[in-house]
């Protein structure tokens, strides 16, 4: 079976090193973009299978995104996770109702985001 | 490690003697670690200037609150919402079902032993709300989650987690739904704390009026226990079982191997129903203290063999302690 991939969508170069260890650790492939429009790009190449999103990004922020993706061939596929410093309770549900799978709020550690893989499925322990 | 110690070294190895007696627990091989990082906090906490100051004053005066504060800290461990979720969700998939068929809108009493810092009350909660919901409209739940005094209960009882916690376990959809976010925290909606209520207790000396429950949850518990407090615990929780209650332990765990109660439930491994009453369980303790005899005439070579101290001077720790143990 091959290796699944899973995208990292955030401005902060500094962050999507930190969460392609964190997904690395998981053994994930890791790719990478730098705002919405990148990662939409890199989606109509090759489909990832987890999508680690921020969501306040420049040329095109995380929601949008989610919105684009989920009308994409196979964009339903792809488990999407949005990790932002949004902590606001109808921020969190607006991005749920429009396509994420699950939300992370800034700062999390490696924990988290095992957990989180954990329970939509990505990983069995 | 020695670097970073506060105390002599004949504190750690009192300090882990006392958890034994008082909790049956052995602490693990870096507890001077774990007490040196546990405590530390408490004495902060319980106005001593340093951790030494605490611990001699505690063996000094004998105060056994304090002690059973400072068991209870050592023992607690990180937990997360919906930990071991194959044996919690049997609750709400097999047994929380099953009861509902005889009890209908009648109380169904959940016990939860070791309730640590909520986690799991809650989740089962959750899982039981959402169960209320979709197929049982008037199932009625009352749960009761017992430990030790500690901060790890007041956390339990105030319901309040940080944004880490609510993120180990916790699916945001329920996050949203059950908790309430105040400040840079987030507290447990009433709807939950409402059906569960969190009651300060020795685990291994369980008061008589904690009463008797249709389910008893006792989850990653037991295993960590020494054998011999395994087999009391076992025993003496099936006094707090109503006829034909049930027992759920972790997925992972097994009832040692002793005379007890508790049968196969006819659903999951981990899931035990109470059989036998108490008279019957007393013949059977009767007939297998009967067979020891036989196999083992001679009482003092029994206790030679078995390299046991039954010298009747020898005072533990926890007795000059005037503490409950195990």
């Amino acid at each position: 079976m091959s290796q699944p991939t899973c995208l990292i969508v955030d401005d902060s170069r500094m962050v999507r090193r930190v969460v392609s260890r964190i997904v690395r650790e998981l053994d994930f492939a890791s790719q990478e973009a730098e705002n919405g429009l990148d990662a939409l790009e890199q989606c109509r190449m090759n489909m990832p299978d987890a999508i680690l999103l921020d969501w306040n990004m420049p040329v095109m922020d995380g929601l949008t995104f989610v919105k684009h993706l989920r009308n994409e061939t196979d964009g339903q596929n792809p488990t999407v996770i949005f990790c932002s410093s949004e902590r606001d309770v109808h921020k969190i549900a607006e991005a749920l109702d429009a396509g994420a799978n699950e939300y992370v709020m800034k700062p999390f550690d490696s924990d988290i985001i095992h957990s989180k893989f954990f329970q939509a499925g990505l990983i069995t322990a | 490690m020695s670097a970073v110690l506060s105390m002599p070294s004949g504190y750690y190895d009192a300090l882990k003697r006392l958890t034994a007696e008082v909790s049956g627990v052995v602490l693990d091989d870096d507890y001077p670690f774990t007490i040196e990082t546990r405590l530390s906090v408490l004495a902060r906490l319980e106005g001593y200037p340093t951790l030494v100051d605490m611990v001699q004053g505690m063996f000094k005066t004998g105060e056994s609150r304090l002690a059973i504060k400072m068991v209870a800290a050592m023992l607690r461990r990180d937990t997360h919402f919906f930990e071991d979720n194959v044996s919690l969700r049997s609750l709400t998939d097999f047994l929380l079902p099953r009861l509902y068929e005889v009890q209908k809108s009648r109380a169904i009493k959940v016990l939860i032993v070791g309730s640590n810092s909520g986690q799991e009350a809650y989740s089962a909660a959750i899982l039981t709300d959402k169960l209320i919901n979709s197929a049982c409209p008037d199932l009625n739940v009352e749960f009761t989650a017992i430990d030790y005094p500690s901060l790890a209960m007041d956390r339990a009882k105030s319901g309040c987690y940080t944004h880490f916690d609510v993120q180990r376990g916790l699916s945001a959809r329920d996050m949203l739904s059950y908790f309430t976010r105040v400040g840079e925290d987030w507290v447990v909606n009433e709807t939950l704390k409402n059906l569960i209520t969190f009651r300060e207790s020795h685990l291994l000396r369980l008061s008589e009026d904690l009463g008797k429950y249709h389910v008893i949850l006792c989850r990653n518990f037991i295993s960590k226990l020494q054998v011999r407090s395994q087999v009391n615990f076992v025993r003496k929780i099936s006094q707090h079982i109503k006829e034909r209650g049930y027992l759920l332990i972790g997925s992972n765990e097994k009832l040692p191997a002793t005379v007890h109660p508790w049968i196969a439930s006819g659903g999951p491994d981990y899931v035990y129903q109470r059989s036998k009453t108490e008279a019957e369980l007393r013949i059977e303790e009767e007939k297998t203290r009967n067979e020891r005899k036989l196999l083992h005439p001679d009482p003092v070579r029994f206790f030679e063999e078995r390299n046991i101290d039954k010298s009747p001077n020898k005072k533990t720790l926890a007795e000059a302690l005037n503490l409950k143990t195990a």
